[in-house]
């Protein structure tokens, strides 16, 4: 009987292959007081030579296998294994407490793990996973049991577990592996950056898939839609073979696009971007053939920090993302932070009506401590590449000549101050509000350039919140409403001689690609590696065809027929 | 005693890598290094105490030197968390 399960996207893919259901092994603890404490420090010096010993065969496996990068996490745990206050304290709990061995290391590093778990940075937090994976060692060791062996996987083994630690995983024999499914796990979790890395399918975040499923069992994976089918019909399988091959062919055809432009069959040309979240994500732009950033989101730097990045921080970011690009143009947009995004440390008031609320630009005047360094940042920044900066959740023209006038203020003090800036640099906005869209002609007077917020903007125009499962069915970027709206934005850019581009979540979504097309967008930004499948979207149509396309559908009812009028006339 | 204030700019803070580079640094002196954050004190010899630490982008650290070497350590270890870029 087939059954199927949805976890967390975690790394894309198809795969099928065979179950492998991978226990760890569960070493014994001794809670009893100990008479010999000698006894157990000589046991725990011994476990800590064979732990060793074992970190750093996988260090030398690793390093030859997968190179530095990968290996250097078993040199940390090597320097953890041995670290004085860790021994020091392992060994007053033995002495002083009458703790066995087992106890000793499994009390301490589960306190270790917990205070990391307990820090509000996310990438920190994870990194509990250090101390765990070294406790599961020494505890193996000191009850005398082998290390855990993924190695031991058969050839098309989809692994299921519950996590999978950095020791575990370097067991790992890639040519036998197909994919991997998770009851834990997180999309920053080591396994889904691993997965990622080397190109497997993962799904995690399956809280009782390890009581589904038997070993042995054939699975259907498919790491794009967080899809799992255990035990699938011929039918189902039949449909995944077609979906792998189509993807494959896909894929085929994507990479013949890198070094092409995106230029429709009668000759108009759009520039393609990415969305990065990070400097971390600076890759997308080589794996993309990307031209630009368009949309860099700074939040990222107040998100995980404990305070406010100062100006240094920030500027020493946006210097290296400004550098990566070169004459590329780098879009940072200030910090969309408030509302629905607050932060601990800004103190920001409780509201009824958060996207309604006091975010975005409307801080800026009040935050200074937030928005000066980004400023000036970004001035420092501009003067090492093509750095533009874009004003988010702008609804009055007052706002933007408020930044306008802030930033030739703080060029001047970086001036006087003797720093290198660029007091020339580009000041585009967000179009995410209505009243944006409706006094676009006005913004398009102070602005150098437009970029469509298509997440905000759609929920604005039809009051649906995106998050509100209840209404989400009315959450719909084709609404004619939201085309309209859109469309006056262009409209404005075009008459008033300045680029518009978006920047939103449909920038990446190939059925909303014919109507930007027909707005005459000079640029899509697209998050992660979607840039490939817009630009095939968009080398095999007309752009007459769009134009009169989007001019029908502003004239239809609703979403569901500017669906079945796209499908008509474009396939 | 000697001891200097240096902020920590490295995007992903200092996580296992950066940590166990600065500890390895930190043994190489005879002094006691300890680094400070809003009154919490950190063993800089010890991994195992500065991951716990939770040190982030931004924070603001004092690092504290004491003993026959201590301004070379000091400096060294100074250096070392200003310029951490990764």
């Amino acid at each position: 009987m087939s059954k199927q399960f949805k976890g967390l996207a975690a790394s894309p893919g198809i795969a099928a292959g065979k179950a492998w259901i991978f226990v760890p092994q569960n070493p014994a603890i001794n809670c009893e007081a100990t008479t010999d404490a000698q006894a157990e420090i000589a046991a725990f010096r011994a476990a800590q030579d064979k732990v060793q010993a074992h970190l750093e065969n996988l260090y030398a496996k690793v390093l030859a296998s997968q190179g530095e990068e990968e290996a250097e996490i078993f040199s940390s745990h090597l320097e953890l294994l041995r670290d004085e206050e860790f021994e020091q304290d392992v060994l007053a709990l033995m002495q002083d407490e009458q703790y066995s061995a087992t106890r000793a290391v499994k009390e301490y590093l589960d306190q270790a793990a917990a205070t990391m778990r307990s820090l509000d940075d996310d990438y920190l937090k994870e990194r509990a996973a250090e101390f765990e994976d070294l406790q599961h060692n020494l505890l193996l060791a000191l009850n005398n049991m082998p290390f855990a062996s993924l190695g031991n996987a058969p050839a098309d083994t989809i692994i299921f577990a519950k996590d999978l630690s950095p020791s575990e995983t370097a067991q790992l024999n890639p040519d036998n592996v197909r994919g991997f499914v998770l009851a834990g796990g997180g999309l920053t979790s080591h396994v889904a950056i691993l997965a990622r890395n080397i190109g497997l399918p993962a799904v995690m975040g399956i809280s009782d898939i390890l009581s589904q499923v038997t070993d042995g069992q054939s699975i259907l994976l498919d790491g794009s839609s967080g899809e799992i089918i255990i035990e699938p019909d011929a039918a189902t399988q039949a449909q995944f073979a077609d979906k792998a091959a189509k993807e494959a062919e896909l894929q085929a055809q994507y990479a013949s696009l890198l070094t092409q432009s995106a230029t429709t069959t009668d000759g108009f040309t759009i520039k393609l971007f990415s969305n990065i979240g990070s400097p971390n994500d600076l890759h997308l732009v080589e794996y993309n053939g990307s031209e630009g950033i368009g949309l860099f989101r700074s939040e990222f730097l107040f998100m995980s920090a404990s305070s406010a990045p100062n100006e240094e921080a920030q500027y020493q970011a946006y210097k290296k993302a400004a550098e990566h690009l070169g004459e590329k143009p780098l879009i940072l947009r200030l910090a969309d932070i408030g509302g629905d995004k607050p932060l601990s440390y800004l103190n920001f008031p409780h509201e009824e009506n958060p996207f309604l609320g006091w975010r975005g630009v409307r801080i800026y005047d009040e935050m200074r401590h937030v928005f000066d360094p980004q400023i000036r940042a970004a001035l420092r920044a501009a003067a090492h590449g093509n750095l533009q900066i874009m004003v988010p959740m702008v609804s009055n023209v007052e706002e933007l000549i408020f930044v306008r006038e802030e930033v030739a203020k703080q060029a001047a003090i970086l001036q006087a101050e003797g720093k290198a800036c660029n007091p020339n640099l580009k000041i585009g906005i967000m179009i995410e509000t209505p009243a944006a869209v409706l006094i676009a002609p006005q913004l398009a007077k102070y602005a150098d350039f437009f970029s469509i917020g298509t997440n905000d903007l759609t929920q604005y125009v039809i009051a649906a919140d995106r998050g509100n499962s209840k209404i989400s069915a009315l959450y719909d970027g084709l609404h004619p409403a939201v085309l309209r709206a859109m469309k006056m934005a262009a409209d404005a850019a075009h008459s008033a001689g300045i680029e518009i581009g978006v920047c939103g979540e449909m920038g990446g979504q190939t059925e909303a690609t014919p109507f930007f097309i027909g707005m005459g967008m000079h640029e899509l930004s697209i998050s992660g590696r979607g840039v490939a499948a817009v630009k095939h979207r968009i080398r095999q149509i007309s752009a007459a065809d769009c134009r009169r396309l989007l001019e029908d559908a502003l004239q239809l009812d609703n979403s569901s027929q500017v669906r079945e009028l796209l499908k008509q006339r474009l396939g | 005693m000697k001891e200097q204030q240096v902020t920590l700019t490295n995007p992903t803070g200092l996580h296992a890598r950066p940590g166990k580079e600065l500890v390895q640094l930190a043994k190489g002196y005879e002094s006691d290094i300890t680094l400070i954050k809003d009154g919490n004190r950190f063993n800089a010899k010890s991994l195992m105490k500065l991951l716990q630490a939770g040190l982030s982008q931004g924070d603001v650290l004092t690092v504290e030197a004491s003993g026959a070497d201590e301004e070379t350590a000091l400096a060294a270890v100074v250096e070392y968390i200003s310029t951490l870029q990764e």
